[in-house]
Order: structure tokens, then C-alpha cells, then sequence
């Protein structure tokens, strides 16, 4: 693949985190090829804001000296976080700030009343709005969360099947559901427990409700969980997203009872490439577009009938864990949209 | 490393959502350990760990001075 040689003076804006393979291997191809790459990474401290002028945003890599226009960029992926508050904090920043026998160190280091943190989020808004809006190429956009029950409903909308839910906070509600219901399993409404605390990390997954608990736990209350009915899989599929294509893989979670109703209990699954029926491709990328995203993982269940269930959307776009069972080169795929906006090997 | 369950139901799950019943755990490898293993590339722009797994087998470092001063050792010939 020939790169033209104007592509040396335009460089590939990255926000990601510390750690992140994928970036890596992205980095590693969009190098090879001759193009400059700034990542700023969400969780570190070598980009600090430098300036705003009306020539660009300017950022300084603290480690080379070098001061980089984020404007300049001619593609930006949007991986992970982006800027945050420490980027615009001096290091030196006092912690404290006592005037004569007032301590208004409350203005300044956390809470309601911090207004440093105020004046981050309004200059980061405007900062990502505007690289954002004048970038020629954006993969992904600065929205790494998605509300999961906002896009079930949209799902549900454009004709995707979606699980049987409801939003419950108390035991008996959840007794008399029993029958009706029928199995069920909880999941978060949001992300659920993943943090590390004193040396061990703890983790939370979707579960199946057992029998006893429904009558163990009738009598009290809880906070608004959210149960979905149990969708008896056949097997699943993660499928990979980027501007129109999809990349599928087939997950047999379904063959070791340890996976049967999360597959990230384990990490042993048989995993294959798989191609989605065309209209159930259709539906998805009109959600996409409706959503205003051009990139993403997506989560689907096939049932014992046969039938394609959707889950849910990831922005972030996990894409190594199919890469590379199914052999895509997503990584080659990404970094070429990224340098030359073509969606292909 | 397997991982480790704690169940929480009845009085103690009152008031909280009900994916708080299952946690889930495991221990982490000393971080002073993983942080052995890291480096800042340039060319990648972060901070790298050895390999991209998190499960994987990391190198321990053994203070041996813990095992000297027994009659048998031989650092007391």
C-alpha cells in the first residue's frame, strides 16, 4: 500500500489510556507507514495543555518538550477518555489555599463548591467539541458510555429483537414475577463492579436468579435492579463495527456450564467467525446511525429458535478479542481507516 | 487464578441493587511486581506492560537475604 508523501505533514490524534494493546498495535502500523501519531492517554501526565489560540490547541509532550497543534490532526480515534483535569493542572498547583483565617481550600480540591474542576470540564467540553468538529476523520466520537436501556429501546424501534426486561426494587414484586417471568437474570444498569480494593480485584456479572433467592429475599428492598428474562442461547456473538462492515465472531458459551450465562466467567470458549444474516446487519448499522457512532463492538444472543437477540452497544469497540480468534487484522483495518479513511486490509 | 464468590442476600443486600449479590474476586499480583515490568515507550507514547494478557506468568524477585544466617547456609562459609 503506497502512502502519498503529504501524508507526512499531517498527523493521527489518538485518545486512549495507559496500557491499551490495541493502541499499541495501531500505533505500531500507522509508524511503519511513515505517519506521526500523538496519543494522549487519559491516565497520565505526559500531554499538559499549553495553550488555545486562534492558530490551534496546543498540547506539550512534557517528556520530549515538543508542543504539538491537536488541530493539525487529520484523523482522531477516540478510544478512551481523552482529556481530563490533570492535562490543564500545573503539577505545582497548591493543595490549600488558606487567606488570612479563611480556608477556601474547598474551591479548589474536590466537592460541589471545586471550581477548578468547573473550569476543566467547561474548557475540556469546548476543547473535544472543537477538535471533534474540525477534524476531516473521526473514528468513534467522545461518548465512551452508552445509557443501555435508552439503546434496547431504540433497538427494539428499528425492529431488532431485544430480552423481556423490567426495572424492580422490591422482593415481592420480584416473587410475584416468578412464574410469569419465568428464569431470569440480573445485570447492571450501567457497568457493574470492576475495581481493584487492598490487592484484589473484584468483578460482577450477569446471574442467573436462583429459586431461593426469590423466597429468601421477599420481604425486602432493593435498589432499582434491573431483570431480564432469561433468552435460552444457542450461542453468542460479539461483532466488531467500523463505518458500514461488520466483523462477527461465534462465542460457544454454551458448552461449558461456567459460561452458559456470562462467557467472561471464562476465557476458554471455542470462537469462530461468523457471518450475520444481512437484515439483522441492516437494522444494527441504521442503530449506529441513529446513535451518530461509526465504530463499535456489539453484543447479540442467538436463541434455541434461531433468532438474533440484541444486548447491547460498546462505543469503546473491543476489537482485539475478535481480531484475532477470527484472524480480521482489525488492527490493519483500524489504522488504514484512520491514515486513509478505507475500511479494508 | 480461580475466582472467588461472595454471596450477599437478605439483610445485607437491602437497599442495594441486586447485581451487588454475586461479587466476584481474585488477588492481584503484587504491584510492585507487574510494576517491574512496565516501561514508557516512546514510540508508542505510554507506558507498556510486558505483554497483553493480563493473565500471564510474571517473574517474581526473591530477597534471599531472608534465608541467610541458618547454621547450614553456605553465604556463612
Amino acid at each position: 500500500m503506497l502512502i502519498s508523501q503529504s501524508n507526512f505533514s499531517k498527523m493521527i490524534l489518538i485518545f486512549s489510556i495507559q496500557y491499551d494493546w490495541s493502541t499499541s498495535c495501531i500505533i505500531h502500523w500507522l509508524n511503519s507507514w511513515g505517519l506521526k501519531v500523538i496519543r494522549i492517554n487519559g491516565d497520565d501526565n505526559v500531554y499538559k495543555f499549553d495553550s488555545l489560540t486562534d492558530k490551534g490547541i496546543f498540547f506539550k509532550n512534557t517528556l520530549s518538550g515538543e508542543v504539538v497543534n491537536l488541530k493539525e490532526a487529520k484523523a482522531c480515534w477516540w478510544r478512551r477518555t481523552g482529556i481530563k483535569h490533570h492535562h490543564l493542572a500545573q503539577p505545582s498547583m497548591q493543595r490549600k489555599l488558606e487567606i488570612d483565617d479563611l480556608d477556601l481550600t474547598s474551591f479548589i480540591s474536590g466537592g460541589e463548591t471545586d471550581f477548578l474542576k468547573r473550569e476543566s470540564k467547561a474548557l475540556i467540553e469546548y476543547i473535544v467539541q472543537d477538535i471533534y468538529e474540525t477534524c476531516p476523520r473521526n473514528l468513534g466520537k467522545p461518548v465512551f458510555d452508552l445509557n443501555r436501556l435508552i439503546v434496547l429501546d431504540m433497538a427494539k424501534k428499528i425492529g431488532l429483537k431485544i430480552p423481556e426486561y423490567e426495572i424492580l426494587n422490591s422482593g415481592k414484586d420480584l416473587f410475584e414475577r416468578k412464574d410469569s417471568f419465568g428464569k431470569a437474570v440480573t445485570k447492571a444498569i450501567a457497568n457493574g463492579i470492576a475495581a481493584d480494593v487492598k490487592g484484589s480485584r473484584f468483578y460482577s456479572y450477569t446471574e442467573l436468579l436462583e429459586e431461593e433467592f426469590y423466597i429468601k429475599n421477599k420481604n425486602y428492598q432493593f435498589f432499582p435492579s434491573l431483570v431480564t428474562k432469561l433468552v435460552e442461547k444457542k450461542l453468542e456473538i460479539r461483532s466488531f463495527y467500523i463505518d458500514g462492515i461488520f466483523y462477527s465472531m461465534a462465542i460457544f458459551s454454551q458448552s461449558n456450564e461456567k459460561t452458559s450465562i456470562d462467557f467472561r466467567k471464562y476465557s476458554n470458549n471455542r470462537l469462530v467467525p461468523y457471518q450475520l444474516p444481512k437484515d439483522i446487519e441492516l437494522k444494527i448499522h441504521s442503530l449506529f446511525l441513529q446513535l451518530d457512532l461509526n465504530s463499535g463492538s456489539i453484543d447479540l444472543i442467538v436463541d434455541s429458535r434461531g433468532e438474533y437477540i440484541f444486548l447491547e452497544i460498546n462505543p469503546v469497540g473491543q476489537f482485539s478479542m475478535t481480531s484475532e480468534p477470527c484472524n480480521y487484522n482489525l488492527e490493519k483495518i483500524v489504522a488504514n481507516y484512520l491514515a486513509n479513511g478505507i475500511n479494508s486490509n | 487464578m480461580e475466582l472467588t464468590q461472595i454471596d450477599i442476600s437478605e439483610e445485607r443486600l437491602d437497599g442495594l441493587p441486586l447485581f451487588f449479590r454475586k461479587i466476584h474476586y481474585n488477588t492481584l499480583a503484587d504491584i510492585n511486581e507487574e510494576y517491574k515490568l512496565i516501561r514508557y515507550n516512546h514510540s508508542l507514547q505510554s507506558n507498556q506492560m510486558s505483554y497483553s494478557y493480563a493473565k500471564r506468568e510474571i517473574s517474581k524477585t526473591i530477597d534471599y537475604s531472608q534465608f541467610y544466617g541458618r547454621p547450614d547456609d553456605k553465604a556463612n562459609d
